[in-house]
């Protein structure tokens, strides 16, 4: 993992004593709420509904036990005891107090994290594939970028009032699990005709209002390159993005009404006038980040662990868990262990400060002090033996944190919503509770299989819903909660936007009309046919006649 | 000008401090519950306590204050928005956590 | 409106002037684009330095043929989110070299001040009733940054980090490296 150096930790805490100061002039009156604000945000910190959320940002979703029990120490001091784990792989507090903040963001430098640009129409937090330097199909780890990413955006002095937010995903693996079509910018580490190691680069992406997918905008760019080519979109879209309307602000309107050849013309050109050398870092600089991520000192283990096999034969539960949980390792002997914090009936990405502890306690002992946030709001443990997975699947059950439904109906995603967010038009978490518990019989959810459903509380998408295969957003009319549903999305590598199916449902029928849509699938399916492929196949007309037959 | 209104108004805002959902009083302070929350019956009334509000954005006391319409009914004021109503009620879910919580999940207020 | 020049307010020697005011006969005059791209010549021949405001949906190259008879170029901010003119500074800086006075107008804020100064602005006209203890204070308030090949004071990694003592009194290049102007 990476460690903050010298430089590093004086940024950071200038950066608090800077917010400090702002919070400070803010109380004394000295600053407005209105020149306060896009300030605060820019430190992550909104006003919602009921209280401030400060927002803190998980760079890319690493963790270690110490930030970890940090995290869990400030849910105790100065939140309920618990936070909330977020699509973007940040976690959220719901109840800070104004002038606490600045001594949180002091104990967050202690262990080298912050809330810099969570918030604000800047450059956010990146995020990557949760499994990096731990999956077997990446060409490369992307974690080393997103930390350059990560300083380079940082206060970036040119691109820090920008038209709309900005956010940017990176990966190295050919399967995408950091959706990066739905991102401003995404980028794909892939090898060129000739065996050589570079980006793909996606741009416009993005969800909300109006749902798009990225476009390429480059097959391939030499990896020394990435910074001063982002420059160059990041300047075009600057100069150009719309600041008229904030619903057409992203970049990706920018991309569509110029059209993807015209964007990309205007970039290359704008590229050719960088001078690059001057902007990139010299080479040394990524030799170093570089060195944080080299991979953890691995025992020489065989692959096959006859105490997992053993574990798994004579305990059926451990082994349903293994079967959806726990995911192949490139290193002989290891695996991947997802810990899902959606227990059935629960808060999807909800974690107590005694869950938060004893996943840092896990990691430190079974899994190189390593821990994932991942943008399904779930946690990781990335490098744990094989022959430690039953010992930690028995720590994690009496944590509550032991459920064996990742990927499964009950994985859900959703926002926080009308309990939360102050631009909420409907509440979410509600319904996915909801549905989690109609759908949670769990020898019916292996039987449903893979099926992700995402909800969001309103058109701004933080639930990712048009990336669900099952999607469902709440709006408001006449003063009632009712629920659009679209099937179809996909936020992986075969990205496609959910369409809508009809009329909206009302908070009391929309968990009845996603278990018919269950149903119609398991009903039509083929042999070994998920859910988003019998759709790909069928079509939406089945899925509706039985909703709207029934309803 | 006079406040164009439909029906009855309270007064509302965030608290600076922690960002506390408040209500202005008819005694002229700001309080958590709606129960105090003075009402404006007219378009005057609404004008003054916008104006009223005002004057605690300035002491920066409060923040973001909005008059939001009400139904009076007999247990007190109720917000006719569906949004205002969750707003004052708090979170509706209760972190779960399968009841393993070392932390206190007390939702006050 | 005030002006902050070097960490100081200073007396402003330039006139502002609208696409149809008269030009005085001598002293520093700023135009609007469109002035002085009809009026060039007479612009660039009169006594007094001549300066264009650039609105911030204006392309920076058109002014690129006449950059050396330009004494000063205000870019603005009609607020102090729309953050156009952090590029065209840049654009003019790097792209154009342009060397003379560059000049942040409109809403100019002292919590901007960091990053007008990394992209090239060296005057800052600011609101009325700006404390310029709170401008210094927030103009200094970090002074680390991460991107390379910015203006401004910040220093980066590669300037903070000492560079590793020379190994033995031949090693010029370090010793070089030391003793280089900032
Ligand atoms: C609770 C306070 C929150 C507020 C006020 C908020 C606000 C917003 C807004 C305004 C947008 C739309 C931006 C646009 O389309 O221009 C947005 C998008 C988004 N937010 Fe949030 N959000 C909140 C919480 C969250 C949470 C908890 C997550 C993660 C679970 C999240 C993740 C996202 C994502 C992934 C998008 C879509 C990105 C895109 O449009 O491309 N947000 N948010
Ligand atoms: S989707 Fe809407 S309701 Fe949900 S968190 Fe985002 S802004 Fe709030």
């Amino acid at each position: 993992m990476y460690r903050y150096d010298e430089f590093d930790t004086t940024f950071v805490r200038q950066r608090v004593d800077q917010f400090r100061d702002q919070v400070d002039r803010r109380v004394s009156g000295e600053l407005t709420e209105e020149q306060f604000r896009p300030l605060r945000l820019m430190n992550g910190l909104y006003l919602q509904l009921h209280a401030y959320m400060l927002r803190v940002a998980v760079p890319y979703g690493t963790l270690n036990s110490r930030q970890m029990r940090k995290l869990a120490f400030i849910a105790d001091e100065y939140d309920k005891g618990y936070g909330h784990f977020t699509t973007r792989q940040n976690i959220q507090y719901n109840w800070p107090k104004l002038p606490d903040v600045p001594n949180i963001l002091d104990h967050l430098a202690d262990v080298e994290m912050h809330a810099i640009q969570t918030s604000g129409n800047c450059i956010r937090n990146v995020t990557a594939d949760q499994w990096a330097g731990a999956a077997g199909d990446e060409v490369e780890d992307p974690r080393p970028y997103a930390e350059l990413m990560r300083q380079w955006s940082s206060l970036h002095p040119e691109f820090s009032f920008l038209p709309r937010k900005f956010k940017i995903a990176v990966t190295g693996a050919a399967s995408d699990r950091a959706a990066i079509a739905y991102h401003d910018i995404g980028l794909r580490l892939t090898r060129s005709a000739n065996g050589e190691i570079g980006f793909e680069v996606l741009a416009g992406g993005g969800m909300g209002r109006t749902p798009m997918l990225g476009v390429t905008v480059r097959d391939w760019l030499p990896k020394d390159e990435l910074l001063a080519y982002l420059e160059a979109i990041m300047r075009v879209y600057n100069l150009h993005g719309r600041r008229d309307n904030k619903y057409k602000a992203r970049i990706k309107i920018l991309v569509h009404e110029l059209g993807a050849e015209e964007f990309t013309r205007q970039v290359e050109e704008e590229y050719k006038r960088i001078d690059a050398p001057r902007v990139m870092p010299p080479a040394q600089e990524l030799v170093r980040i570089k060195d944080y991520f080299a991979p953890p000192v691995y025992e020489d283990l065989p692959d096959q662990s006859p105490e997992l096999a053993r574990c798994m034969s004579d305990d059926a539960d451990f082994a349903q868990w293994v079967d959806r949980n726990v995911v192949a390792h490139k290193q002989p002997g290891y695996a991947i262990v997802n810990i899902s914090l959606k227990p059935v009936g629960g808060v999807p990405g909800d974690a107590s400060s005694g869950q938060m502890r004893a996943v840092a306690d896990l990691a430190e002992q079974k899994s190189h002090d390593e821990i994932r946030v991942t943008h399904e709001q779930n946690l990781v443990l990335p490098h744990v033996r094989k022959s430690d997975l039953y010992g930690v699947w028995q720590t994690l059950k009496t944590h509550g944190l032991a459920d064996a439904n990742i990927g499964l109906a009950t994985d859900i995603i959703s926002c926080p919503g009308l309990d939360y967010c102050a631009l909420a038009t409907a509440r979410s978490i509600p319904i996915s509770q909801d549905i989690s518990r109609r759908l949670g019989d769990i020898s019916r959810q292996r039987d449903i299989g893979d099926l992700k459903i995402k909800i969001s509380g309103c058109i701004n998408a933080c639930g990712h819903h048009h990336a669900g295969h099952i999607g469902i957003l709440g709006l408001e009319k006449r003063g009632e909660e009712y629920y659009q549903i679209t099937l179809g999305g996909s936020g992986d590598e075969t990205a496609s936007i959910g369409e809508i199916i009809g009329p909206g449902f009302s908070s009391e029928t929309v968990t009845d009309a996603v278990e018919t849509i269950v149903d119609t699938y398991v009903g039509l399916r083929q042999d070994g046919e998920t859910f988003l492929d019998a759709y790909r196949r069928l079509g939406p007309n089945p899925f509706k006649e039985a909703v709207y037959a029934t309803h | 000008m006079a406040k164009k209104i439909t029906g009855p108004q309270i007064l509302t805002a965030n608290r600076l401090s922690d960002g506390m959902v408040v209500f202005l009083s008819a005694d002229g302070t700001w309080r958590a519950s709606i129960d105090a929350a003075d009402v404006a019956r007219t378009e005057d009334s609404a004008s003054a306590l916008e104006a009223r509000a005002a004057t605690f954005v300035q002491t920066n006391e409060i923040v973001d204050p909005y008059l939001i319409a009400v139904e009076e009914t007999d247990t007190g004021a109720v917000p006719v928005a569906f949004r205002e109503r969750r707003r004052i009620a708090g979170p509706s879910v209760q972190a779960a956590f399968n009841g393993q919580s070392n932390g206190s999940l007390a939702f006050a207020g | 409106m005030p002006l902050i020049k070097d960490g100081q307010f200073v007396e402003d020697s330039w006139t502002v002037l609208q696409q149809d005011d008269e030009v005085p006969p001598k002293g520093d005059v700023i135009v609007p684009l469109e002035r002085y791209l009809s009026d060039t010549d007479e612009l660039n021949r009169r006594v007094g330095r001549v300066g264009v405001a650039l609105e911030n949906t204006a392309d920076p190259d058109d002014i690129a043929p006449y950059l050396n008879d330009i004494d000063l170029v205000a870019l603005t901010f009609p607020a102090f989110t729309d953050g156009r003119a952090y590029s065209q500074a840049r654009q003019l800086r790097h792209h154009l070299g342009f060397g003379g006075e560059l000049r942040a107008t409109g809403n100019v804020l002292a919590d901007q001040a960091g990053f007008l100064k990394q992209v090239g602005f060296d005057a800052f006209e600011v609101t009325p009733n700006q404390s310029i203890d709170i401008w210094v204070k927030a103009s200094e308030a970090v002074t680390l940054a991460y991107q390379r090949g910015y203006d401004g004071n910040r220093k980066t990694r590669d300037k903070l980090r000492p560079s590793p003592l020379p190994q033995h009194p031949s090693d010029c290049a370090a010793v070089a490296e030391q003793s280089a102007p900032a």
